[in-house]
């Protein structure tokens, strides 16, 4: 009797087994309910950056000089009366005095009535960059206006430069960090796996980098950036300062993942089958990195957001016509603002919303990380 | 004095996992005797870690003691105490934990605290049962306990820390350290698994000889045949969280009735045997606990299985002569042998 | 009939470095002079407690640690004889074709994120054998040899158990068709009842396709089942070799003595030939003269400062021991001696 084998009859393999490390990771995250949560916050955030020119009612330029500093001027569905209307509808506006402060501003005409109108006509845009398109998600007619956040110092509605600027504060931080991981990643396996003098010299010299502190690290490096520079030159140029500090840390963490793995008897294994050290690397030392680097790269980049939303506020980043919310929250720098016209840091709520939900992502991804447990 | 130390009764532990509630002991039954040795044989999964660890009432989170009894008998006279009963963290189990049942683990090297020394650590335990104790008196008895366990230079060993110690010599101090209340009832989870098999004897002489001095009982847990024959006086096999077979070492293990423990003697490969025969190996494989067979857990795997009984229905753990306990529909009470 | 593997005379020292910059601090000899033999066909265990460097031993003859002095000739089918610790690496590469290893823990030795297909198939796509279709055929052919079912190809390791993860090691090992197959420890990460049926899995293939095995264990009752010669190992140094079970019932080494006689057995309820004294000693810093003299009851003067040679005992069985013409030593079935308290 062929004790060896496995009897055919196997006690059925139940369906965990079937899956691979990828989708046991992703069904430990799913189980977060706050990861998902941040998860799902970020798809949207980031739906809207790209279809920032269909929300937005106005063009990202277009100024409304007669409104300028005018409170939110949202939609309504009951009116002063208390009747309701099925259609929300805006209230018109004009300039006049304003009885208590005697300035200037703008006033509230309650006879006026504006319905809300889906998908009207405007200014033509590109969708994309590539698509022309007329219509916009909705508007109101003309002469009413709808500024669902108010609108800043030059007349410029605050909802329309959110939209836009959060295609800027997006995503210059997912290029920081592509640019770090394919730095970090590559020489952490150099190092890792070679060692010698070539690890000991870029541990001091990633020590270095390290040790200084962050921002004001960034705010010279950033100085650095010619002022000729076009609005999209220096975009690159901040993606590629805020990544000079981060590609360190990512490039420690793998270098220790590599030591300990390199030890380890899969890759012995591999060694002794004649793998060269390109394989070794590439298909086992690299895939067993890729949970942490994962990790490491969530959680940098809101640091990263954060850090372009520091320099443009300090006006040392993103430059006109590009928005961003760091460029935003630089209007909104004094008192004044905040006892006036406290609509301008609204921008401070969405970099809060972003980066809160990109830790939690970063948070379920580190404990779904492992799904051995091991 | 026949009361036994510790009656275990219908013990059920359960873990709740992502899949359901999985059963890690299904109604275990068996008995401590004062002073002498009950050794738990049996696989990983079987369930003899789980049932040490509810003796000391630290099953860890998802699991839990649900049914059942754990009778412990101090003092010998009064109806003991129901160790299931106890909330883990209470004041009653900590005061059993240590003067009354200790336990020494496999590990010895993750066992202890690397930032102490040994002595802080036999020292740190005495006050936390005793916090009347002066410090020099705690240092003399723990001095005391090194030299009990044939240590040499124990006024030397008290002051070093665990990575200074061989791994024999760790593990002599962790039997010090679990001794140095006094218990009566001693746990060791396979405690010479990770030991060479020189120092694995010198520990095994080591127990017995407390044992004798001491008077206590020690319940060994361990997969090696050989071990539990050198060491225990009573054996219990468990397999899947069943006992299967109970009785005297030297019946069980020289003449064995349930299949599992005949099929695991002659798997088993023997220094003793004859060269080159062939192995008698267990078809199969340990099923896991979610998919726990139906019947008599062994069936799935046994020589000796009936179709339509072994499959369907239970064994009862029946007694089998005098001393012995078998698991097996072929020991059922009025079937010939 | 020249041997499949002569290993004579090989050393290993590795500096241990420490303090501020790395510096050497001390040697230790992993190796010292270990000579042995592996004829073709037959399985030589490699036996021996904690830091006699068994294990060493098999890492060295794969290449995965350089040998610091002696030769190891392997009788490579292509290449002729090949002195393997000199070899360079292109010399290596073609060797390894012809001498595969079993790891210990199959948790560790085989990637997670592959397939079992892929982790199978690895060392002939790395080898250029075979790819593609021929390449999946001949791991469904493995699978079986080991008795898998070909249904779990496509699985992934943390699908199966542990022991049939060792089936998909040794399934690995057999993929180049290798005439040296080096095991280290392969069945002691395995639960009992399946240490049993590993065990035979490996007899059968070693019949079918005439493989040699260098078995390396820590368990003498393993040993005892599986080899016909056994090489005994302490800290570093061969003590001694020969038929298995020649040594085991009359050993030629006090070593040897101590460790057989510490085995515990079934049936033998606290009997004890001599009880062990001592532990392994620290490797950085062993004792001089013959390594064993500090925990010998034959120790005399001369053990402390003479090394003795490994000298032949006659019958193919070598010993390292002043002494061992003259010792009558207890193996398995010598007489009980009363237990002494250790």
């Amino acid at each position: 009797m062929t004790d060896a084998a496995i009897p055919a009859e196997d006690p059925a393999t139940p369906r965990l087994a079937v899956l691979s490390v990828r989708q046991l990771t992703w069904r430990k995250f799913r189980r977060n309910r706050l990861a998902y949560l941040g998860l799902c916050v970020l798809c949207v955030m980031y739906l809207m950056a790209a279809f920032a020119p269909f929300l937005a009612p106005y063009g990202v330029r277009e100024t409304h000089s007669q409104f300028a500093r005018t409170a939110p001027n949202g939609l309504h569905f009951i009116d002063e009366n208390g009747s309701f209307h099925a259609v929300p509808f805006v209230y018109g506006l004009r300039q006049g005095m304003d009885p208590e402060t005697f300035l200037q501003s703008t006033i509230r005409v309650e006879d006026e009535k504006y319905p809300l109108r889906l998908l009207p006509r405007g200014e033509p845009y590109l969708l994309f960059g590539l698509i022309p398109a007329e219509r916009r998600l909705f508007g109101v007619d003309a002469p009413g206006k709808i500024f669902l956040f108010g609108t800043d110092t030059r007349g410029r509605d605050l909802f329309t430069r959110i939209l836009y600027g959060a295609q800027v504060s997006l995503t210059v931080g997912l290029f920081g960090v592509i640019l770090s991981l394919v730095l970090g990643v590559g020489i952490g396996l150099a190092t890792g796996y070679y060692g010698g003098w070539f690890d000991s010299i870029t541990q001091r010299v990633i020590e270095m980098t390290q040790a200084f502190p962050q921002i004001p690290l960034w705010l010279a490096l950033a100085a650095l950036i010619p002022p000729t520079w076009s609005s999209i030159q220096v975009y690159f140029g901040i993606s590629i300062v805020l990544s000079i500090l981060t590609w360190g840390a990512l490039a420690r963490q793998v270098r220790a993942m590599v030591l300990s793995l390199k030890t380890s008897d899969f890759v012995r294994a591999a060694r002794y089958s004649n793998a060269s050290t390109g394989r070794i690397m590439l298909r086992h030392l690299l895939p067993s990195t890729f949970s942490h680097v994962l990790v490491i790269a969530t959680l940098a980049i809101p640091a990263m957001i954060l850090g372009e939303t520091a320099l443009s506020f300090l006006g040392l980043g993103i430059k006109a016509p590009m928005t961003s919310w760091g460029l935003l929250l630089n209007e909104a720098q004094s008192v004044q603002v905040i006892v006036e016209t406290p609509w301008l840091l609204i921008p401070v709520v969405f970099v809060v919303l972003t980066i809160i939900s990109f830790n939690f992502v970063g948070d379920g991804l580190r404990d779904a990380a492992d799904p051995f447990a091991r | 004095m026949d009361t036994p130390l510790v009656q275990v009764s219908g013990l059920i532990a359960e873990f709740r996992t992502e899949g359901g509630r999985i059963r890690a002991l299904n109604g275990i039954d068996f008995a401590i005797p004062r002073g002498r040795t009950l050794a738990i044989l049996g696989e990983s999964g079987c369930g003899k870690s789980v049932t040490a660890q509810c003796l000391l009432n630290l099953v860890r989170h998802p699991g839990s003691i649900t049914q059942g009894q754990i009778v412990y008998h101090g003092s010998g006279s009064g109806s003991g105490v129901d160790i299931a009963r106890l909330s883990p963290s209470s004041e009653a189990m900590r005061r059993l934990r240590g003067p009354e049942i200790a336990m020494i683990f496999q590990e010895p090297m993750t066992s202890f605290d690397p930032l102490f020394t040994v002595g802080e650590q036999i020292t740190e335990m005495l006050h936390a049962h005793d916090h009347k104790i002066t410090r020099p008196a705690a240092r003399a008895h723990a001095i005391e306990m090194l030299r009990r366990v044939r240590l040499p230079s124990p006024e030397l060993i008290v002051d070093r820390y665990p990575h200074q110690l061989s791994g024999g010599m760790r593990q002599r101090v962790m039997i010090a350290l679990a001794l140095s209340c006094g218990p009566k009832l001693l746990i060791a989870d396979e405690p010479t698994t990770a030991l060479d098999v020189t120092t694995e004897s010198q520990i095994l002489d080591l127990l017995r000889n407390l044992q004798a001095e001491l008077g206590m009982s020690i319940m060994f847990i361990t997969h090696d045949l050989g071990v539990a024959s050198e060491m225990a006086d009573e054996v219990i096999v468990m397999y899947l969280g069943y006992v299967v077979e109970q009785g005297p070492a030297d019946q069980v293990l020289t003449a064995p009735h349930h299949p599992y423990t005949r099929a695991l003697l002659d798997s088993v490969p023997k220094i003793d045997a004859a060269p080159g025969t062939r192995l008698n190996a267990i078809r199969g494989m340990v099923p896991t606990p979610d998919q726990m067979p139906p019947g008599c857990p062994f069936h799935t795997r046994c020589d000796a299985f009936i179709a339509g009984l072994c499959d369907r229905v239970l064994p009862d753990l029946w007694p089998v002569g005098d001393v012995r306990l078998s698991r097996c529909h072929l020991q059922a009470p009025g079937r010939a042998a | 009939m020249t041997p499949l593997l002569d290993v004579q005379g090989v050393s290993k020292t590795f500096t241990v470095a420490g303090g501020l910059f790395d510096r050497a601090r001390g040697t230790v000899r992993a190796l010292d002079d270990v000579s042995f033999t592996v004829p073709a066909g037959t399985t030589v265990g490699l036996v021996g407690e904690s830091g006699c460097g068994k294990s060493t031993m098999g890492h060295v003859i794969m290449g995965g640690l350089s040998a610091s002095g002696g030769q190891i000739m392997f009788d490579d089918p292509a290449l002729g004889l090949t002195d393997l610790a000199k070899a360079d690496e292109a010399t290596r590469r073609k060797t390894r074709l012809n001498m595969q290893m079993i790891f210990q823990d199959p948790n560790s030795s085989l990637n997670p994120r592959m397939t079992l297909v892929d982790l199978i198939g690895e060392p002939l796509v790395i080898n250029g054998v075979m790819k593609g279709q021929a390449l999946e055929e001949r791991v469904a052919e493995l699978l079986e040899q080991v008795g898998l079912s070909t249904r779990y190809l496509r699985r992934y390791p943390h699908a199966l158990s542990g022991g049939q993860r060792q089936r998909v090691v040794i399934a690995r090992a057999l993929a180049l068709n290798p005439r040296l197959v080096v095991a280290d420890e392969p069945i002691s990460a395995l639960d009992v009842s399946i240490q049993a049926q590993t065990l035979n899995l490996m007899k059968d293939l070693q019949a079918q396709r005439q493989l040699t095995y260098l078995f390396i264990a820590h368990d003498l009752g393993v040993v005892n089942h599986f080899t016909d010669t056994t090489v005994v190992m302490y800290l570093g140094r061969v003590v001694e070799t020969g038929a298995t079970h020649q040594i085991f019932r009359v050993p030629k080494h006090p070593y040897a003595e101590m460790l057989i006689g510490s085995v515990p057995r079934i049936g033998d309820k606290g009997t004890r030939q001599k009880p062990a004294v001592g532990e392994v000693p620290s490797a950085m810093n062993p004792p001089g003269g013959c390594h064993f003299h500090p925990r010998c009851p034959y120790a005399a003067d001369r053990c402390r400062t003479e090394v003795p040679a490994l000298r032949p005992m006659g019958d193919g069985r070598f010993a390292r021991c002043h002494f061992s013409e003259t010792l009558t030593l207890a193996g398995m079935d010598g007489v009980p001696a009363t237990r002494t308290v250790s």
